[in-house]
């Protein structure tokens, strides 16, 4: 964590909240002035005062004291402050409700409380950091505690970036940086525009001259002041002209569509590349707080409609203004009061389409809405079609599908009611101007001293037509681009997320790893405040296999995430060969480390691929040899496809012990230095678990390992076990060695497990 | 948990429904279960917030343990319902809107300005999180933080948040 991300959270919090980005400065000098002993460490707001109404009441906590400084509801009198010694409170309660969420202080029992005060779910995870901290010193334990704003931002924005995962940028600042991909294909972008622009100007031409022949040629000829020869000549070279406008016209629309058509894809690519690169880089924390659906569709629907964009939408709109400035521009050339007739109601029209859009806008979200409702249905009842079943429910499930059918069948009779009536009404609003135009024009024509001659009017009749298609082009485009906007900014979301472990400038190679671990004072937070591990020291030998046993939530696997570089120790250090790992490059450490987890994952691909995951290399030989080793060779030739059994997503579905089981001949065959095991034999039977218990022995030999499990038995190889309780290390020693210590958790966590199983053996 | 405090579960299956405990709030605002001469301080958990707000309320100890259902505060006589009464209020406190400003999609968020009885507020949901629809006619909304918003006749409001509105509701 840096300033920066710190800085942006507190420009969220500033925009999406409307509540002070930090507490504001005299506020924190009253408060430090009132305590008189030491800066304001931790604070949060307190945004509910005691009758529920919205209050910018500030919760504070410094070296010996804890402050609640409340304006006053009368505007102009002194803020009233509430300062409470640490040392005589002797409980913090919080009383949660569905909103509101209060904290009493109290300190002697049956005396009222010292202090209390309420917040809303907003500031949750502000006032619980301070919560934590003021409760571990109340117990006399020191926390770490800095950044008191940083806390307080991060905690208030949390929700907002994980919803949306949005640094607060404007769209125009998305068109352009999105407009910035097009700059290694500045030639390309070059001819694609030139071409358009030729396009849309030669377009103008044809009615030019057809209003040109009319008045050069055939009015003349009509006339008898030109020949039948000079006409046809004239004429010819005129349509001559014709067939050449068309030509360039067409040829110069293949070179626009192509150009912008293959640039888009150029984009998209690149945009793919970039993503998937800079999602390579990112920890594994960014992936546990996203969901994997929305990560997935960032690489894939929204990279491919920034095609739309570039191919069309950058293109059409720039050129659709261009037109209709080019078609205003030469309407009031020909016919100055004609054109200006022609060209005012355009800001109108545009309005009207603008109008419209909004008024749809609200019946499309109304439609999503009900539509959403009818799709819950289906994602409920067809998974969950035995249930339905079973109760005989399928009467009142058609029911309630045909009833929410009926209703966004409406919405959508809505929508089709609005949109056939609006563009008729459109056209008859375009139409009603050419009939004024035909109004004026007509008497300028056939009076005595005419204006305005055929052609022009004829002219301006085809430019007429012309001038409905670009105002249709921005009804249409403005959702596109609207959405391609929207893709944009979830795109570079995830490129402006910056990697939490990066590896130092010149990393030290370990090519072939000893396995020597050392633990030195480690501790980690996933969270601002709250320690998950809090001063773990433990040295492990090369080739020893040390277990991690200890009640749930210990912190056991928080440990080998670390040891696997998942994470940075938030202080102390972790060594492995005597190099801090932070100077490690953490892939050729990774390279030598193996990991069997619970639930093992398969990807997509044949079960060898998937065995030689991690070695691509590796001869089939090995991978049977390693199969062989992990228990798994008998049960995969038993299948029909044998090693090239399609396994993972949509493939055969495999057992809980026969995944195990292959991603522990993944780890075999990857020959890994290190190895961990994080309860990988805790789900399956005692025959599977025989049959993987063999395989582990196998696998373990030799390496440095690391292995996590509940059931205590499964550990018997381990030379030293490791108990860890609520992120301490607490016993340490051999099985035998932790039995002896007849009041020790190991001891303990033992007899509970052989009771149970003395309890429930058959 | 205080000194005082200990809980003999066991007890309330020997206990004959109703009146077998009083509860009582203290200076500090605390309010406590008495029953055989033991007193438990006790937390309110609404199982029907909103279908059945007044009825089926659990009190439960700091450990979660349900102490007593209440089917019916009428069940209580008059003190331990007033008790109940300051415990309810809180915790079933949500914000009461009044009014909407606007409703409109930022990115992925939609950007909620209301006036609630409290003051104005802005607050957040996702572009797909839909209000919802209670058994009353009325509507909830909960925000990206957890935090709930209640609109309890929206008939009743002005024309531009009925507006604003009619996309969200049937
Ligand atoms: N990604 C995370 N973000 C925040 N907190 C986490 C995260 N992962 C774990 N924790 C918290 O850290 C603590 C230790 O978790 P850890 O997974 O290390 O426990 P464990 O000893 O492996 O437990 P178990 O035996 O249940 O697997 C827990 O309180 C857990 O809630
Ligand atoms: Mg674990």
């Amino acid at each position: 964590m840096n300033t920066t991300s710190t800085e942006r959270n507190q420009e969220i919090v500033r925009r999406y909240t409307g509540q002070p980005a930090a507490m504001p400065p005299e506020v924190r000098r009253r408060i430090e002035d009132a305590w008189g002993g030491g800066p304001v460490q931790l604070y949060a707001l307190a945004d509910l005062d005691h009758t529920l109404n919205l209050s910018q009441d500030w919760v504070a906590l410094g070296p010996e004291h804890f402050a609640i400084h409340r304006l006053s509801n009368n505007p102009g009198s002194e803020p009233r402050l509430t300062i409470v010694r640490l040392a005589n409170v002797r409980e913090v309660k919080e009383v949660p409700g569905l909103t509101c969420t209060k904290v009493i202080l109290s300190g002697q029992p049956g005396e009222p409380a010292l202090a209390e005060f309420r917040y809303s779910q907003r500031q949750s995870r502000a006032v619980g950091a301070l919560l934590y901290v003021l409760r571990q010193r109340i117990e006399g334990k020191s926390a770490e505690h800095d950044g008191a704003d940083r806390i307080y931002a991060e905690g208030v924005a949390k929700p907002i970036r994980e919803a949306q995962a949005s640094v607060a940028s404007n769209r125009a600042a998305i068109v352009w940086r999105l407009l910035g991909y097009l700059k290694p294909y500045r030639t390309q972008v070059a001819l694609g525009m030139l071409a358009a622009t030729v396009m849309t100007v030669v377009g103008l031409v044809p009615p030019y001259l057809t209003g040109y022949i009319i008045d050069t040629v055939i009015r003349p000829f009509q006339d008898g002041e030109l020949s039948e020869e000079a006409a046809l000549k004239t004429a010819l070279v005129i349509i001559a002209g014709l067939a050449a406008v068309f030509v360039t016209r067409e040829a110069m629309t293949w070179v626009r569509l192509r150009k912008m058509a293959v640039l888009g894809e150029h984009v998209a690519r690149d945009l793919r590349n970039d993503l998937y690169d800079h999602l390579h880089k990112l920890s594994v924390s960014y992936f546990s707080s996203k969901q994997t659906g929305s990560i997935i569709s960032r690489v894939s629907s929204d990279t491919d409609r920034i095609w739309d964009f570039i191919a069309f939408g950058v293109v059409e709109v720039s050129l659709s203004l261009l037109m209709l400035i080019g078609l205003g521009c030469v309407l009031i050339y020909l016919d100055w009061q004609l054109g200006l007739l022609m060209t005012l109601p355009v800001p109108v029209m545009l309005y009207m389409i603008y109008r419209n859009g909004r008024g749809m806008q609200r019946m499309f979200l109304r439609a999503w809405r009900k539509w959403s409702n009818l799709t819950d249905v289906l994602s409920d009842t067809i998974p969950g079609i035995r249930v339905v079943k079973a109760f005989n429910q399928e009467t009142y499930e058609k029911e309630r599908f045909g009833r929410r059918n009926a209703t966004v069948t409406d919405e959508f009779f809505r929508i089709h009611h609005r949109w056939t009536a609006f563009w008729p009404f459109l056209l008859l609003f375009v139409h009603s101007m050419t009939v004024a135009v035909w109004f004026f024009a007509l008497p300028r024509i056939v009076g005595a001293d005419p204006t305005l001659t055929a052609g022009t009017f004829v002219s301006f009749l085809l430019y007429l037509g012309m001038f409905f298609q670009p105002i249709e082009v921005f009804g249409q485009m403005s959702r596109m681009v609207n959405r391609s906007i929207s893709s944009a900014h979830r795109i570079f979301e995830v490129l402006d997320t910056e990697p939490d472990l990066t590896d130092v400038k010149t990393p030290v190679q370990l090519d072939r790893i000893e396995g020597k671990v050392d633990f030195e004072n480690v501790t980690f937070s996933y969270d601002p405040v709250r320690p998950v591990l809090k001063g773990i020291s433990f040295r492990v030998k090369p080739g020893e296999m040390v277990g991690l046993v200890g009640p749930s939530g210990s912190g056991k696997t928080t440990i080998i995430n670390l040891a696997a570089r998942f994470y940075d120790p938030t202080g102390g250090r972790i060594m492995v060969d005597g190099h801090d790992l932070r100077e490690v490059d953490s892939g050729a450490y990774r390279q030598q480390i193996g990991m069997v987890l619970q639930d093992p994952y398969l990807f997509h691909g044949s079960i060898l691929e998937n065995i030689r995951y991690g070695m691509q290399t590796a001869s089939i030989e090995n991978a049977v040899e390693a199969a062989q080793a992990a228990n798994a060779h008998d049960f995969i030739c038993k299948l029909s496809h044998g090693y090239d059994t399609i396994v993972g997503e949509r493939g055969h579905t495999l057992s809980g012990g026969e995944r195990q089981r292959i991603s522990i001949a993944r780890a075999i065959l990857h020959n890994p230095r290190i190895l961990i095991l994080d309860e990988a034999t805790s789900s399956v039977d005692t025959e599977t678990e025989r049959k993987i218990q063999e395989a582990l022995d196998r696998l373990v030999t030799g390496r440095t390992v690391f292995a996590i499990a509940h059931r205590l038995s499964t550990l018997t190889r381990a030379s030293r076990l490791f108990v860890i309780k609520e992120g301490r290390l607490v016993e340490q020693g051999t099985h035998s060695e932790l039995l002896e210590k007849t009041d020790g958790v190991y001891r303990k966590l033992h007899d509970m497990q052989r009771e149970l199983h003395e309890m429930y053996a058959v | 948990m205080s000194q005082q405090a200990s809980t003999h579960n066991s007890d309330a299956a020997f206990q004959p429904e109703g009146l077998s405990f009083r509860l009582r709030r203290d200076s500090a605002g605390t309010v406590w279960l008495d029953r055989n001469g033991t007193s438990t301080r006790v937390h309110l958990h609404l199982c029907f917030p909103w279908t059945e707000p007044q009825r089926f309320l659990s009190l439960r100890d700091e450990d979660k343990n349900e102490l007593a259902l209440i089917k019916d505060p009428d069940e209580l006589d008059a003190d331990s319902r007033a008790a109940l009464e300051k415990l309810t209020e809180e915790s079933r406190f949500v914000f009461p809107i009044t009014g909407i400003e606007s409703a409109d999609p930022d990115f992925e968020l939609r950007v909620w300005k209301v006036r609630t009885q409290g003051g104005p507020r802005q607050f957040q949901t996702k572009l797909d999180d839909w209000p919802r629809p209670l058994p009353d006619g009325s509507l909830l909304l909960r925000d990206i933080s957890g935090d709930l918003y209640h609109i309890k006749d929206p008939d009743a409001l002005d024309p531009k948040s009925r507006r604003i509105l009619w996309a969200f509701m049937d």
